[in-house]
């Protein structure tokens, strides 16, 4: 055990500053086991050495006399530059220059030892010098964690970036693990059993990643390793055979950022990494993914996205596409719902697949929600001042929304600004949003519905539809999830169609039946006395001025507005 | 000849040089260089030239390798040559002294060198 913990040590690097060739070599000769040794034959060249390797170097050992800049001057220009300011010095003086001596100290050296060299004494001063500075400034970090032995999450990502910094040009993989199910597995068979369990992976990891650097553990179940970069298979390193019996009820998985890209900071490179492993969580029998092109590009994507949303809200890059939902009963356009494209000037169109959970996840999805909103507003004002008929449109309200303290009153402010009359605004919501913080959805709908705004309940019967929520909610409009209407038509048994449709009229809810291609399913849908229907049969989602034309076309003899 | 019995011949201390480095590998390997070390040459050339900067430098270079190669008896003499010429330090020895103990210096320097120089004729 103490052998493998001496194996992920880092080895630190120490500088010798001697103009003396053949002392050079000794004092190298005699830290090379325990040190990466730097050497410059005077002051200036160690102080290149010291700006070259900024923030690696642990330690000088000085001479004070040398040509060209001495052991004084180093030390005087050494701490003009906070960057090394802290960086501890041992001057190597002869026995009997007391002077010299103190004038080193009042420059700010550390220590002394006295050529020739005690090795033991030498080697000692060094190792606490050491110590003392790295835990000073590194207080209140933990070097290793105590259960695993492997460094801590906070000195993992310090040492990680000190040894890409120093070596940029070489490569790397990071391998992250994770325990399948672990805080399951925790309840289930304790934690002693689950720590010894941990101990033994970070364990058997350390003796079997190939030339493995140090390793950390960065989660309660969750360590990361960097290694020199390997070719070879992992599959017999990280799964082994036999594994799974000693293993018996865990299941490890591994992430592996391979190639390690190192200006990226620590935690981005562990992000990587961790994001390959989320792509096989719950996936029985794939224990190694990695990040590879495709993820690479998805995160670019996912960048870019981040970056150019603000400006795309305040560029209005954001057009709403409206959809016919058409009524069944009168045999025009009913309604529409309001969908948000993304037109970029340079990536062009972003689908909302992409950008919407992005923003859901960010918190700016409320603020493109709003934005919908008004657009929404302005449109039907001007629709209804040029004379234009308009329909009642709805929009998808977002999770977040319903953080918002007076998401009812914000809305009613809007519409109001507008001079609209509430009921030609809707609003959707889907089941799965319920199901987070009912009391609160619950609330916020009543509000909405009090105020005028009639709300509709999203990809009904996908899911997690529940029964309850139809009870409970004060809703207007059933949307009869698309997967029903395509399955109905698959197999022609149109029954769970029939029974939400029968469903909806006793708690006299409207339907709306969602993703209709075809005349057979508009002629099914009409005789189980569905309300409205919306897909492709009618219209895609139309640009606004092409909405406009659609409804002139397709609107009732006498508009309702 | 092992290396102790080299130290032994050339009058240097054995025990200095094993406390330092440790093994009979690293003294002769390091002994051997000595061969090659050119600060007994440039302390010489500077006391011809009269250059006290470069007699300084050469002794403290030859009294600090002196010291971590064992070789103690260079090293004392180098020492004393390196304080007289120290700078800021105040001349103590007439001109004439500093020769002699040159040239001292320079007797032991050469049985030095030879005995290295045999000492490498066999390995």
């Amino acid at each position: 055990m103490a052998n493998e913990k001496e194996i992920i040590q880092r080895k630190r690097t120490v500088l010798v500053v001697e103009d003396n060739e053949m002392n050079r070599e000794i004092l190298c000769e005699l830290l090379s086991d325990d040190y990466e040794v730097l050497e410059a034959e005077d002051g200036s060249v160690g102080l290149a050495q010291l700006d070259a390797h900024s923030g690696e170097i642990a330690l000088v050992l000085l001479d004070v006399y040398m040509p060209n800049c001495d052991g004084f001057e180093f030390l005087e220009r050494k701490r003009q530059d906070p960057r090394f300011d802290t960086v501890p010095v041992i001057m190597m003086t002869a026995s009997n220059t007391v002077d010299d001596e103190i004038r080193c100290l009042e420059l700010g050296a550390s220590d002394f030892i006295t050529k020739p060299y005690n090795v033991e004494v030498m080697k000692n001063r060094m190792k606490s010098l050491i110590r003392l500075r790295e835990s000073s400034t590194m207080l209140g970090r933990l070097e290793t964690d105590s259960l695993t032995g492997l460094y801590s999450k906070e000195f993992f990502y310090h040492t990680l970036e000190e040894v890409l910094r120093a070596n940029p040009d070489e490569h790397y993989d990071l391998v992250c693990s994770d325990v399948e199910n672990f805080r399951t597995l925790n309840d289930r068979y304790g934690t002693a059993q689950c720590d010894s369990f941990l101990r033994a992976v970070a364990d058997d990891l350390t003796d079997r990643i190939p030339g493995l650097l140090f390793g950390g553990r960065i989660g309660a179940d969750v360590y990361a390793f960097l290694l020199r970069h390997y070719e070879g298979s992992w599959s017999g390193i990280l799964t082994p055979e036999g594994e799974e019996t000693r293993y018996a009820k865990f299941v490890v998985k591994y992430g592996i950022f391979a190639n390690v890209d190192t200006s990226l900071p620590p935690a981005a490179i562990c992000d990587r990494a961790t994001l390959a492993l989320g792509k096989i969580k719950k996936k029985f029998g794939v224990r190694v993914a990695w990040f590879d092109d495709e993820m690479r590009n998805l995160q670019l994507r996912e960048h870019q996205i981040e970056e150019n949303m603000e400006t795309a809200l305040s560029e209005r890059q954001f057009v709403v596409y409206y959809q016919p939902k058409h009524d069944l009963h009168t045999d025009s356009t009913g309604g529409a719902e309001a969908l948000v494209r993304w037109i970029h000037p340079e990536l062009g169109f972003v689908s909302p697949g992409q950008f919407i959970p992005i923003f859901e996840r960010n918190g700016f999805i409320t603020s493109l929600d709003f934005f919908i909103w008004e657009e929404v507003c302005r449109e039907l004002r001007r629709c209804i001042d040029a004379g234009l008929p308009v329909v009642p449109v709805s929009i998808n309200a977002s999770r977040m929304d319903f953080d918002v303290p007076d998401l009812a009153g914000e809305i009613a402010a809007l519409a109001n600004k507008y001079g609209l009359d509430h009921s030609l605004l809707h609003v959707e919501l889907t089941e799965s949003m319920y199901s987070d913080n009912p009391g609160k959805i619950e609330k916020t709908l009543e509000d909405l519905h009090n105020n005028g705004f009639h709300i509709e309940l999203d990809d009904f019967g996908s899911g997690y539809s529940s029964l309850t929520s139809l009870n409970t909610l004060a809703l207007d409009v059933m949307k009869v999830d698309m997967s029903l209407i395509r399955q109905a038509a698959a197999t022609g048994d149109y029954s769970i169609l029939r029974f939400c449709s029968l469903l909806a009229d006793n708690l006299r809810l409207k339907t709306v039946v969602e993703g209709v291609e075809t005349a057979e399913q508009v002629a099914a849908l009409k005789v189980l006395g569905c309300d409205y229907i919306q897909g492709y049969y009618f219209s895609k989602p139309l640009p606004p001025k092409e909405f406009e034309e659609y409804l002139v076309a397709h609107s009732a003899k006498e508009v309702k507005a | 000849m092992t290396v102790q019995e080299l130290y032994d011949s050339i009058g240097a201390s054995y025990d200095s040089a094993k406390r330092i480095l440790q093994m009979d590998k690293l003294i002769s390997k390091f002994v051997l260089k000595f061969l090659d070390d050119k600060s007994c040459e440039k302390l010489m050339s500077g006391w011809e030239a009269k250059d006290a900067a470069a007699v300084f430098e050469g002794a403290h270079a030859l009294k600090g390798v002196g010291a971590n190669l064992g070789l103690n008896h260079l090293s004392e003499q180098a020492s004393a040559i390196a304080e007289e010429f120290r700078p800021g330090n105040a001349r103590t020895m007439d001109d004439d002294a500093v020769t002699a103990k040159l040239a001292a210096l320079k007797a032991d320097y050469d049985k030095t060198i030879a005995g290295i120089a045999a000492f490498a004729a066999q390995q």
